[in-house]
C-alpha cells in the first residue's frame, strides 16, 4: 500500500459497482487507492456521507450512478446530481476545494470508463494535495 | 424597656428572615457574548411575569443591567451561581476568558439563544479570513464612509496620554459548547418569551429532554405551519424566488412557491411568527433531535424537491433551477454555520 492518497468511491448496486466488479473480473488495473463502498442507489447518497468522508481522512470522494434515464429507482441519480450540485457550492464557500468531489455515471458494462474516471481523479487529487489545494 | 427589648428581637427576626429568604433565592447571572442584544430584549419581552420570577431570583452579574464587575464574579465562591445564561457566540478571548470564569462559578449553563447555540449569524464570518472580514467590514460595503481607512487595532494610543486595548478577535465565532460545556439549551433568534417561560417551567419540573434543548419542540416547524395543507403531495420546485422577487400568497407552502424556507429542517415551538407574516422559516429554532448538520439536511431536501418530476431527466435545467438560489451557504447555515460539520473539518485543518 503506497502512502497516496485515500479516495472514496460510492458505487451504486445497479450500474458502477457492476462496473467495477467487471473491471476487477476482467483483471483490469485501477489504482488502489480506491475505497468502494456500494450504496443501493446514488440517490442514497446523503452529503453528509461526503463530509464524513473527509471527517475521516479521505482525501477526496467520488459518486458514481447510473447514467440518466437508466436509475433503477428512476430518479435517484438526479436527485444525487442535484445534492452534488449544490454540495459543491457549500464547499466552495467554506474553502474546501469543490474538485476534491467528483460524481459521474458509469454504466453496468462500462468498466473501462471505471478505471479510467478513477485513475484520473486519483491523480486529480494527488496534484492537488501536492500542490497544496 | 421590656417592649423595646421585644421590638428589637422581632426586628432582628425579620431581617434574619429577610437573610434566609435572600439565600434561597436562585442565584443567576446573565452575560453577552457576540451577540446583537436581542436575546437580553427577549428577556424584558417576558414583561409583568418577568416579576413573578424576579422575587426568586438573585441577579449576581448582568452586563448589560447591572453594574457589576468580572472581578464581582472572581470573588464568588465555585459552584455558588445555580443558573448563568449566555447568549452570543464566543469571538475573542474576553469572551472566552469571561465563559470560562462563569463556567467555573455555575453549577448549570444555559446557551440562550441561536448564536451561543449554534454561532448565528455572525458565525457566517468563518467563511472568511479576519482579515477579510475587517476589509469588508471597515471598507467595502456599499454604506461605509471611511477615508482615513480607520481600523479598530488591539492597541491605541489616547491624544492625552494613555492608551485603550481591544481583546484580540478569535480565528473563528465558536458556539459556546465549544469552548465550555453547556448543560441546556434554548434556542431562538431570540428565544420567544412563551419560549424562555416554558423553558423555566421545564427547568424547575426537572423533567428534561434528553437533547437538553428546552422550550421548543421536537417536531419540525412544518407541523405547525398553517400552509402546510397546501403542499401538494409531488412537490417540484423549477425556480427560487427571494422574498422580494414574488407575491407570496398568505395561505401557500411557501417551498411549493419556491421561495426557501427551513420549516422542515427546523423545531417548532416559535409560534410560527415569520410565516404568519409571510416570510420564510430562516432555522432560529435550530435543527431537530435527529439532525446533525441542518445545512446539509436541508440541502437534501431541496435536492428532493428542484425539478422533481419523473420526466425532468434535462440536467441543464436541474443546474439552471440549482442557481436560481442565491448565497445557499448563507442561507441554508443562516444561524448554523459554526455549528457544522462542514465548518468543523474546516476549522481541524
Amino acid at each position: 500500500m503506497n502512502n497516496g492518497p485515500v479516495v472514496v468511491a460510492f458505487c451504486c448496486n445497479y450500474c458502477s459497482y457492476e462496473a467495477a466488479d467487471r473491471a476487477g473480473s476482467a483483471k483490469k488495473n485501477y489504482p488502489e487507492n480506491l475505497r468502494i463502498i456500494r450504496v443501493p442507489c446514488s440517490g442514497r447518497v446523503e452529503p453528509e456521507f461526503i463530509v464524513k468522508a473527509f471527517e475521516n481522512g479521505a482525501d477526496g470522494v467520488m459518486i458514481l450512478g447510473c447514467h440518466p434515464g437508466s436509475c433503477h429507482f428512476k430518479t435517484g441519480n438526479h436527485k444525487a446530481y442535484r445534492r452534488y450540485l449544490l454540495l459543491k457550492e457549500i464547499l466552495r464557500a467554506a474553502g474546501i476545494d469543490e474538485e476534491r468531489v467528483k460524481l459521474d455515471w458509469v454504466g453496468a458494462s462500462e468498466d473501462d470508463k471505471l478505471v479510467r474516471v478513477s485513475t484520473e481523479f486519483v491523480e486529480k487529487i494527488r496534484e492537488l494535495d501536492t500542490g497544496g489545494g | 424597656m421590656l417592649e423595646k427589648l421585644f421590638g428589637q428581637k422581632k426586628q432582628k427576626a425579620e431581617q434574619e428572615q429577610e437573610v434566609k429568604q435572600e439565600s434561597q433565592k436562585v442565584k443567576t447571572a446573565f452575560y453577552w457574548a457576540t451577540s446583537c442584544g436581542g436575546c437580553e430584549e427577549a428577556i424584558l419581552d417576558v414583561r409583568e411575569k418577568l416579576f413573578d420570577v424576579l422575587d426568586k431570583i438573585d441577579i449576581l452579574f448582568w452586563p448589560v443591567a447591572v453594574d457589576t464587575k468580572y472581578s464581582d464574579v472572581e470573588a464568588l465562591e465555585d459552584k455558588l451561581l445555580d443558573a448563568v445564561f449566555i447568549n452570543g457566540g464566543i469571538s475573542n478571548i474576553e469572551q472566552k476568558e469571561v465563559v470560562k470564569l462563569l463556567r467555573k462559578k455555575a453549577k448549570a449553563v444555559i446557551a440562550f439563544g441561536s448564536c451561543a447555540h449554534m454561532g448565528g449569524i455572525p458565525g457566517l464570518r468563518n467563511l472568511y479570513s479576519i482579515e477579510d472580514g475587517l476589509e469588508r467590514v471597515y471598507f467595502t460595503t456599499p454604506s461605509t464612509y471611511n477615508p482615513e481607512r480607520a481600523l479598530p487595532s488591539e492597541k491605541s494610543e489616547l491624544p492625552g496620554g494613555g492608551e485603550v486595548t481591544l481583546p484580540p478577535l478569535l480565528p473563528n465565532v465558536l458556539p459556546l459548547e465549544e469552548v465550555i460545556s453547556v448543560d441546556f439549551y434554548v434556542p431562538g433568534c431570540p428565544p420567544l418569551p412563551e419560549t424562555i417561560l416554558k423553558a423555566l417551567e421545564v427547568l424547575l419540573s426537572g423533567d428534561i429532554p434528553e437533547d437538553n434543548v428546552l422550550g421548543a419542540e421536537s417536531k419540525s416547524l412544518c407541523n405547525f405551519c398553517d400552509r402546510n395543507q397546501s403542499k401538494p403531495e409531488n412537490l417540484s420546485v423549477e425556480r427560487y424566488y427571494r422574498v422580494h422577487e414574488k407575491a407570496i400568497p398568505p395561505d401557500k407552502c411557501l417551498l411549493a412557491e419556491g421561495v426557501i424556507c427551513l420549516g422542515p429542517v427546523t423545531r417548532g415551538g416559535c409560534g410560527e411568527k415569520c410565516i404568519n407574516v409571510n416570510m420564510p422559516c430562516r432555522g432560529c429554532y435550530g435543527p431537530l433531535p435527529d439532525i446533525d448538520d441542518m445545512g446539509l439536511r436541508f440541502l437534501s431536501n431541496i435536492a428532493s424537491i428542484t425539478c422533481a418530476g419523473e420526466e425532468s431527466t434535462d440536467e441543464s435545467k436541474m443546474r439552471d433551477a440549482i442557481a436560481t438560489i442565491k448565497d445557499p451557504v448563507g442561507t441554508f447555515y443562516r444561524f448554523s454555520y459554526p455549528d457544522s460539520s462542514i465548518n468543523k473539518l474546516v476549522r481541524r485543518r
